[in-house]
């Protein structure tokens, strides 16, 4: 029997390793924390109207597609790994699982979500773009489990794909190597006060607009549903700030930010779009590329500027104070919405998992991951050892799953 | 021999007969010439139903199948697998998307939900009836050879990860310069053409006078950035700068560099002459920390127009800044000024504070990394895409990364555009891996729905020729155009540019096409 490979997290970063370790012939286990695979990937949208923009969202999507149908890989979603310790040259890992209720007969109809009578839902399709398609219950909320003993769900079913008796289930494992790719959590755009997040409606952090965006295809204004004419984009919001911790520049928010704004222009070429940054760090694209683009359309401002404050006027637009980088001059204009790009944050980086696995966390709170500890058979994989986005994830995890030796490699 | 049809009707666990009437469907279909026998499944993508559909297809003796289902991309595979049980050629079966092409759009509309769909139906089986068998043909790799272009940080990674997993690899470099990586190293040579396609490539190589050709499977482009060459204007009035690359060389090996030390982001700040992609900022500071720790008293200058610290790299900008390194931002239109009669000041314009300085320096450093003037002799060689700064264009992401529009070649590095040296070195080596995996594939499918030449038509005009992206027609010795069908994409641009309409899109033809929108669209035309 060969010898299996863990990998921890259903990301972008533990998909493409999982798809590359597969393709090598070696059999996977993937754990991943959620109902779905797909990760931070799942919520994101894909940024070419018109043509392909390379944003790379759709890859980790495509991956995991292919992960689930694979035969070699055993995907374990709702799941958590409880302990990992070193037996010999092997690891034993002890998963814990949690049922789903909903079986794989699911298709996805959504009849369930409509008829279940608890206020917020009990039942849930799986989040945003993620895979597979399966629906799957939250026990805490579900009244099956309370004294209603409601089945209401399971009766609308038009495939009898729930499962009440479905079970926890504790699972041992014996992996030659595990794979870390917890990945990345977003920062809150709130913990940045003065910038209107969560006392103004029309501010939105650059997550929600990607989530939008995903899910109906273009923007409206939460506070009236109209849409947008006027929108800021304010880069590094949570990044590059000792403020609150995010003293390094996140990389992904130029790329996601500028690619937006492009995506907004195609869906409506009449929005007025002025982009605040401190520097315009695009990453794999041509550094000027975004300043041309911009250049091009009339509609479009860059502004270099970290602005000051947003604050809302009497007819509900919103004010933005910013600074003129050359005089220092404050000036004031109205916007309908307001998009604050987002940095990240690793996930997990300290967690007891990361930490029984002799993982160390860096200055900046991510976890290293060097040869030293590769030898020991633990991988670190993903924006959870430093900021990055899909694409550099991707060449990283594919360099890091050919640095995996197969058991024949191991023996020699 | 008369066409025997086999209409799949899938339901899509009772989605579909909720909207649409599925009786009507099979009464349509069943009354429809050529067809031999109609199946209603539960799910196509269920394993245990295509079973069914084998022994049905089996029993009728049909050779060909529409499938009314859902995307191809959800049932193909398995479905597929069960038709060739059934010995059914897979250019034979359609698979009509009804469910998300007449099924869900026009969700509250059943009556145009049943029309659409009954037109869909009548359409492919129009179609099917008309296609005829189609074979893919493989070839075996003559060679397991991976050729890395450049010996730089990344095409050594590549070379060092293709041999690890048992591939020859074969390095072409253009300078003389020695080093230790696996595989053959042939110094001094550049590639100069390239004949073949993906898998059995044949590269004219340039090894100093003598030309030879040599055989390949798979290709890594590593040319790095053009170092080699100093362009522009504070290039020329400043003699003895320095690339970035060097200088860190020389603050290595210890020699205190002639202070104080200006590095500036190009050589040509304008950006009139020179093509610069972007600037390596992290080896860049780097570079400045590490000589500011060992000579403290050294006067250090970083002058750019974009601070690119990507990630971590922003750390190292606040420790350059606080152990006293200066940054001048300028703007492009300002460029930075060197007099060649004083070649030791160089006059910028703050941007922040609108202040004309003049710094007097020792050694004056350019971080850029210009676009390597070999990538373009490479890319018409190979014939793949270039990005306008003259870097070699990675394909989409949408594939994998580090790959190129054509298969079997892999592009990893500066030859991009400009990377970190352990970035450079991580895509060298998933190139290498990458392209290790392809070479050992070992053969190469191709053929299948592909352009034909009636040779008879063909007024040998190269219209073809000239239009095809892929160089896939030639005239051949017949003096009539021939498609070299391994590098065929079945795109159909030769086709309808013809004049002579000499060629056709096997399973696409005109016939095919016109009589399938004629039913579709339910008109005589």
């Amino acid at each position: 029997m060969t010898k299996e490979i863990l990998v921890v997290g259903g990301g972008p970063a533990g998909l493409t390793t999982a798809k590359a370790l597969v393709d090598r012939g070696m059999k996977v286990v993937l754990v991943e924390r959620s109902e779905s695979l797909g990760g931070m990937a799942r919520e994101l949208t894909c940024k070419g109207l018109v043509e392909c923009r390379n944003c790379g969202v759709c890859f980790p999507i495509d991956r995991a597609g292919e992960v689930i149908r694979e035969p070699n890989a055993e995907v374990l979603l709702l799941s958590e790994v409880a302990s990992a310790h070193k037996e010999g040259s092997d690891f034993v890992v002890k998963i814990k699982s949690s049922p789903r209720y909903v079986t794989d007969d699911c298709i996805g109809c959504g009849k369930c979500v409509e008829i279940c009578p608890v206020n917020g839902k009990a039942i849930f399709p799986p989040t945003g773009s993620g895979q597979p398609r399966i629906f799957w219950i939250d026990k805490s909320k579900c009244l099956h489990f309370k004294k209603a003993k409601c089945d209401k769900c399971s009766a609308v079913c038009p495939t009898k794909a729930i499962d009440y008796e479905d079970r926890a289930r504790s699972l041992t494992r014996t992996p030659s190597a595990i794979v870390y790719a917890t990945g990345i959590k977003p920062v809150d755009a709130c913990e940045v006060s003065r910038l209107g997040c969560g006392s103004l409606k029309d501010v939105i952090s650059s997550v929600d607009a990607e989530r939008i965006l995903n899910e109906k295809g273009r923007l409206v204004r939460p506070s009236d549903g109209r849409a947008p004419k006027k929108i800021a984009v304010m880069q590094c919001v949570g990044s590059r700030s000792e403020k609150n911790g995010v003293e390094y520049c996140s990389k992904f928010c130029c790329k996601y930010a500028t690619k937006i704004s492009q995506l907004l222009l195609d869906t409506d070429p009449e929005i007025n779009l002025d982009f605040y940054f401190m520097d315009l760090r695009t990453l794999y694209e041509p550094q000027d590329e975004f300043k041309a683009w911009a250049k091009g359309k009339k509609t479009v401002k860059l502004i270099r500027s970290m602005p000051a404050a947003v604050n809302a006027t009497p007819d509900g637009k919103l004010l933005v104070k910013a600074a003129s980088e050359v005089d220092l001059d404050i000036a004031e204009s109205e916007y309908d919405m307001v998009i604050l790009s987002v940095g990240m944050r690793p996930d997990g980086a300290d967690s007891d998992l990361a930490k029984s696995l002799g993982i160390a966390v860096d200055q900046a709170g991510f976890a290293s991951g060097d040869g030293k500890l590769e030898t020991t058979g633990v991988f670190v994989v993903g924006a959870v050892s430093e900021p990055m986005d899909i694409e550099e994830t991707a060449v990283r995890s594919v360099s890091a799953a050919h640095r995996i030796p197969s058991e024949k490699e191991a023996r020699q | 021999m008369k066409a025997k049809i086999q209409v799949v009707i899938c339901e899509c666990c009772t989605e579909m007969p909720q909207l649409l009437d599925i009786e009507k469907l099979r009464e349509i279909a069943s009354s429809e010439e050529y067809v031999a026998s109609t199946v209603t499944v539960d799910r196509a993508c269920d394993g245990k139903e295509l079973q069914g559909i084998v022994a049905d297809a089996l029993e009728h003796e049909t050779d060909r199948a529409v499938v009314l289902a859902c995307h191809k991309k959800d049932i193909s595979p398995s479905l597929m697998k069960a038709f060739r049980r059934a010995g059914i050629n897979e250019f034979l079966v359609e698979i009509v998307n009804i469910r998300e092409e007449a099924l869900l759009p026009h969700r509250e509309e059943p009556d145009r939900a049943q029309r659409k769909g009954e037109a869909m139906l009548r359409a492919a089986i129009r179609r099917s009836s008309m296609l005829s068998p189609l074979e893919k043909s493989t070839e075996t790799m003559r060679t397991s050879n991976v050729v890395v272009i450049g010996a730089g940080v990344s095409g050594k990674a590549a070379a060092e990860a293709a041999h690890k997993k048992g591939v020859h690899t074969v390095i072409i470099e253009k300078s003389g310069k020695t080093l230790k990586a696996p595989g053959v190293i042939l110094p001094n040579s550049k590639l100069v053409g390239a004949k073949g396609y993906s898998g059995n490539f044949i590269l004219r190589i340039q090894a100093g006078e003598k030309l030879e050709d040599l055989e390949c499977a798979a290709i890594v482009i590593a040319t790095g950035g053009g170092w080699t060459q100093l362009k522009g204007p504070l290039a020329k009035a400043v003699r003895d700068a320095l690339p970035l690359y060097r200088f860190y060389e020389q603050v290595k090996t210890g020699t205190p560099p002639k202070g104080p030390v200006v590095i500036v982001d190009t050589p040509d700040p304008s950006g009139k002459t020179l093509k610069v992609q972007d600037y390596a900022w992290d080896d860049s500071l780097e570079t400045a920390i590490e000589l500011k720790k060992k000579h403290p008293l050294t006067d250090i200058y970083v002058v750019f127009q974009e601070m690119r610290a990507f990630g971590l790299s922003e750390l190292a900008y606040k420790e350059a800044a606080d152990l006293g390194v200066i940054f001048i931002r300028y703007d492009k239109s300002t460029a930075p000024k060197v007099d060649p009669k004083d070649p030791t000041r160089i006059a910028v314009k703050d941007f922040a504070h609108a202040e004309l300085l003049g710094i007097r320096f020792g050694t004056l450093v350019f971080a850029s990394i210009p676009a390597n003037p070999d990538n373009q002799t490479i890319a018409d060689a190979l014939r793949i895409p270039m990005t306008a700064d003259g870097g070699i264009r990675r394909g989409s992401i949408q594939r994998w990364p580090v790959t190129t529009p054509r298969p079997g070649i892999f592009v990893c590095g500066s030859a991009m555009f400009p990377k970190s040296r352990a970035a450079a070195t991580l895509e060298g080596e998933a190139a290498g891996a990458m392209a290790a995996d392809y070479v050992k594939k070992g053969k190469i499918e191709y053929g299948g729905s592909v352009a034909q030449v009636t040779q008879e038509k063909c007024s040998a005009c190269l219209t073809c020729v000239r239009t095809c992206p892929y160089e896939a027609p030639f005239i051949g010795t017949a003096s009539k155009a021939e498609i070299r069908v391994q590098l065929c994409q079945g795109c159909g641009m030769c086709v309808g540019i013809c004049p002579s309409k000499a060629i056709e899109l096997l399973n696409y033809t005109d016939d095919e096409i016109t009589e399938e929108s004629r039913v579709l669209l339910g008109g005589d035309f």
